[in-house]
């Protein structure tokens, strides 16, 4: 870990709600998801799709799609590619000298932050769920589950960071290789923790036990993404240590 | 306190015995327990038709409590489409003793055995399969009931019946248990082996159209006895002596044979129509009961000399002939009654320009408060305030109105109910069909009142393979409840068939100057919105309102009017009911009238002869039925149906 960028991403004043880059996109992504919900909106009443049997595929488009979304968006935020001051370190002016320290409240801040970004989409879903007669379970699930998928792939992101620096190339590949292997490869390989799978298994109303069983890559992927929980936390933990050792050597400075 | 101690082979025992407890006991029950299944009358069933199961259970353990599991399957595993039929019942037996129970299933192949299984708290404690193979006849069956005729009475190839004599235990309890039965026969002497549920379902029988035949007994008590009176009551006018059959014989058309002197018997059946008579003395006699006939024969027929009559196979088959023709209810088909509920059922978006509104407003201020934010002036913090303000608003607002849509929305039903009348016979057939929408997987129990009722899945456009048709009732002697199971996006179809008293009465009267018809309606129900079929045309006749006399004339001119292209005046009929109020039952009946429905009729009845046929709607549920969720709004319809014979 390099003091320098630490110091400068990981402290500052700026709110990352009102980041330009990140509204705008928010906006642009919203035009577009009601653009698709117009177009996908069914055309015939209830009536014809109950006597048919079929089932209205709004639920599952728009919230795969806001999945996909969110969750490359929040890739982006955690890897610090759309803003780059993350709130983490506080800067204190104590007798007259500069200390820092590891701001917790930073952490909340960051889960209200993906909430913040979450919440454009939420009158569209709820639209896209009306149409598709999901129940309220179902919704606050799914939901559920574009929050947590997008926390992780703000943790991937933000280790990335720590690690590997902003603007590092290999930062970028990783973070996209597990931005696809989530969202693509893990229907092969345990479909039973793809998100996308589960959007179907929702739509459709099947069981579980239809998409498939646990095996060895659904362990070895929870594994994966417990170790990057794990990984992640121990960055926090050493960028803590790190800024207690910053604080005193600054201070010695 | 002393200290307890507890070693480890001590604790290894408790352990087994606190874990095996349970098994160990229900395995105890499960060998103490028996059961022991007769299916149809005394081991002989007709596929396709409802038929008795006699289940005898027997506890040598202590008290049980649990639950009695009758399951039938119909369909191939090779084309996969095999359903399953559960008739369930929760059961109590007394210790050491024998319970019989009696269920009615519908049994529509023998390929399946039949499974009966018993269960305690969930645990299966004993079941039975039996093969239906050695059981099963196509044919209808001639049921006698009586002590001491042999099974072979009535045998007669010409009648083309199974004749079966059967042991009372294994009547049926319920009088759609009688499907499959054309004619019985009953000896006055067997009434009084009936328990009351087999004697009420047997008269219920007779009332939905059965056609049952009674000999005379030299036991007067039996033709006297209560139950009796409640089928037919008979004026005793004394016995007279006869040393020949010679008024059989002349009915059957064989040669006269002399027998020994034996006693006709002279009585007379009230409200009944005398068919054959010696001198004076009625020996056959015919009298409608509800929708069936009762045919009482003035001789004991379990008796010499009829018992050793060679020609006796013949009598049967000639008495058969005197029974009028099964009444025709034969309706016009499902299928366009459940297209019409499907388009009436209540499920439906939320008007589509009110959430285009909705979300419009939403992304456009939305767009412009994130505008107003990234602009660096003053009213950034402002607008970003407010940006945060609408998305709380628009997310409770959608909230709110998703889940009251959801909660209204997702699962309704409506009921299709119709009353099937003929003449002035005072009873009608009631089949209601009871359509379920759902747009998310859901269970739940559904009561008609009334009874015990045969119920069916109709299946209707099955389009998707994890729909089954699998049907799964729970019953006790006074109800039963179906549980249902839909899954999303789908809708299933339950017909169900009960008999209700409906005195309506009509008189008609064709004269020179025209028909004259005078309908009595003494039922607590309005006919509304009413129609005749007569010369294949529909005319609209004025509603008929309860306990009042309705007079209708039709002139000689009316009469003959030229037949009307049909499509065009059932189009004027579903015109002539417009959608007015959202709520009201004439906008409801509206929604189950369509051009398709009244083809039907036309097609069903352009043929029949000597007959009219009245068309009406009665708002009232006539059977009722209950849904678990009470808060579901649902529609409901009666269609009255009558066909009144001209001659």
């Amino acid at each position: 870990m390099k003091r320098n960028y630490i110091l400068d991403h990981f402290s500052g004043i700026d709110s990352p709600f009102k980041i330009k880059k990140v509204l705008s996109i928010l906006s642009n992504f919203v035009w577009l998801l009601f653009f698709i919900l117009l177009f996908i909106w069914p055309k015939q009443g209830f009536y014809f799709y109950v006597k048919e049997q079929d089932l209205p595929l709004t639920y599952l488009l728009i919230f795969e799609l806001t999945f996909i979304l969110i969750g490359y968006l929040n890739l982006k935020c955690g890897n610090g590619e759309v803003y780059m001051k993350m709130m983490t370190i506080r800067v204190k002016y104590i007798d007259g000298q500069e200390t820092y320290s590891f701001n917790y409240k930073g952490i909340f801040w960051s889960l209200l932050h993906v909430s913040f970004l979450l919440a454009p989409f939420l009158p569209i879903l709820l639209v896209a769920s009306i149409l598709s007669g999901i129940n309220i379970k179902v919704f606050l699930i799914s939901v559920g589950m574009i929050f947590q998928f997008s926390v992780l792939f703000r943790l991937i992101g933000v280790s990335n960071f720590l690690i590997l620096g902003p603007n590092n190339k290999l930062s970028y590949l990783i973070s996209r290789l597990f931005f696809i292997f989530v969202t693509g490869f893990s229907w092969y390989l345990s479909p039973l923790i793809n998100p996308i799978q589960m959007f179907i298994t929702f739509h459709f109303g099947r069981s579980f036990s239809e998409i498939g069983a646990f095996n060895y890559f659904y362990f070895l992927n929870l594994y994966l993404i417990l170790f990057i929980s794990v990984l992640s936390a121990i960055s926090f933990y050493v960028l803590q240590i790190y800024i207690k050792r910053e604080r005193l050597t600054l201070n010695d400075y | 306190m002393p200290k307890i101690k507890i070693t480890l082979n001590q604790f290894a025992y408790l352990l087994i015995f606190l874990i095996g407890f349970n098994p160990f006991t229900v395995s105890a029950q499960s060998s103490s327990i028996d059961v022991a299944v007769t299916i149809g009358f005394n081991g002989v069933f007709t596929l396709n038709a409802w038929t008795p199961v006699t289940i005898i259970i027997t506890n040598d353990g202590k008290q049980f409590r649990g639950e009695l599991e009758v399951i039938t399957r119909s369909g191939s595993e090779y084309q996969k489409n095999i359903n399953e039929r559960k008739y369930r019942q929760p059961i109590e037996i007394a210790p050491k003793s024998k319970k019989v129970f009696s269920k009615t299933i519908l049994i529509s192949t023998y390929a399946h055995p039949l499974k009966v299984k018993l269960f305690s708290q969930g645990t299966l404690i004993a079941s039975n399969s039996i093969n239906l193979r050695p059981f099963y006849t196509d044919k209808k069956l001639f049921l006698i009931l009586a002590n001491h005729l042999a099974n072979d009475i009535i045998k007669n190839p010409a009648l083309n019946l199974e004749t079966k004599i059967t042991h009372s235990r294994y009547l049926p309890e319920s009088w759609y248990g009688y499907d499959a039965v054309r004619y019985a026969y009953l000896h006055p002497d067997f009434l009084r082996l009936l328990t009351n549920r087999q004697f009420h379902a047997l008269k219920k029988w007779i009332n939905s159209g059965g056609q049952l035949i009674i000999s005379g007994s030299y036991n007067q008590g039996a033709l006297v006895s209560n139950r009796m009176r409640q089928l037919i009551k008979i004026d005793f006018q004394g016995v007279l002596k006869r040393n020949t059959l010679n008024v059989l014989t002349k009915f059957v058309g064989v040669r006269n044979t002399k027998v020994k002197p034996f006693l006709l018997l002279k009585h007379s059946v009230h409200q009944s129509e005398i068919l054959l008579k010696d001198s004076s003395i009625p020996v056959i006699q015919r009298k409608h009961v509800g929708l069936g006939d009762i045919m009482y024969v003035s001789l004991d027929l379990q008796e010499n000399p009829f018992r050793n009559w060679k020609d006796k196979y013949k009598f049967w088959e000639k008495l058969t002939t005197l029974f009028p023709n099964p009444i025709d209810l034969n309706q016009f088909n499902d299928t366009a009654i459940m297209s019409n509920m499907l388009s009436a059922a209540k499920t439906n978006y939320p008007s589509g320009w009110y959430i285009f509104v909705y979300l419009l407003s939403f992304v456009l201020i939305v767009t412009l408060l994130i505008k107003k934010t990234n602009q660096k002036k003053k009213g950034s913090n402002k607008a970003f305030s407010l940006l945060t303000g609408i998305l709380l608003i628009y997310i409770s607002s959608g909230f709110l109105i998703y889940i009251y849509f959801i909660k209204t929305n997702s699962f309704t039903y409506n009921t299709f109910t119709r009353l099937l009348l003929f003449g002035n016979r005072q009873f009608a057939i009631v089949e209601q069909l009871s359509g379920f929408y759902s747009l998310d997987k859901s269970e739940q129990l559904f009561e008609i009142n009334g009874g015990l009722h045969p119920i069916v899945i109709v299946p209707f456009e099955q389009k998707r393979s994890d729909i089954t048709y699998d049907l799964n009732i729970t019953e006790d002697k006074k109800s039963q409840s179906i549980k249902l199971d839909l899954n999303k996006w789908s809708h299933k179809f339950y017909k169900s068939t009960a008999i209700v008293k409906m005195p309506l009465q009509a008189d008609l009267q064709s004269t020179a100057d025209g028909l004259s018809i005078k309908i009595l309606n003494p039922t607590p129900y309005d006919i509304k919105e009413c129609y005749l079929f007569l010369n294949k045309r529909f005319i609209k006749i004025p509603n008929i309102s309860k306990n009042k006399a309705t007079s209708l004339t039709f002139s000689p001119k009316e009469l003959s009017k030229k037949e009307v292209y049909i499509p065009l005046e059932s189009e004027m009929i579903t015109q002539d009911i417009t959608y007015t109020d959202q709520n009201s039952q004439k906008n409801i009946r509206a929604k189950f009238q369509s051009e398709a429905l009244f083809l039907s009729i036309y097609k069903q009845y352009k043929e029949s002869e000597n007959q009219i046929h009245f068309f009406g709607w009665i708002e009232e549920e006539v059977l009722g039925s209950k849904l678990s969720d009470e808060s579901v709004k649902f529609d409901k319809v009666t269609f009255l149906e009558w066909t009144i014979p001209t001659t």
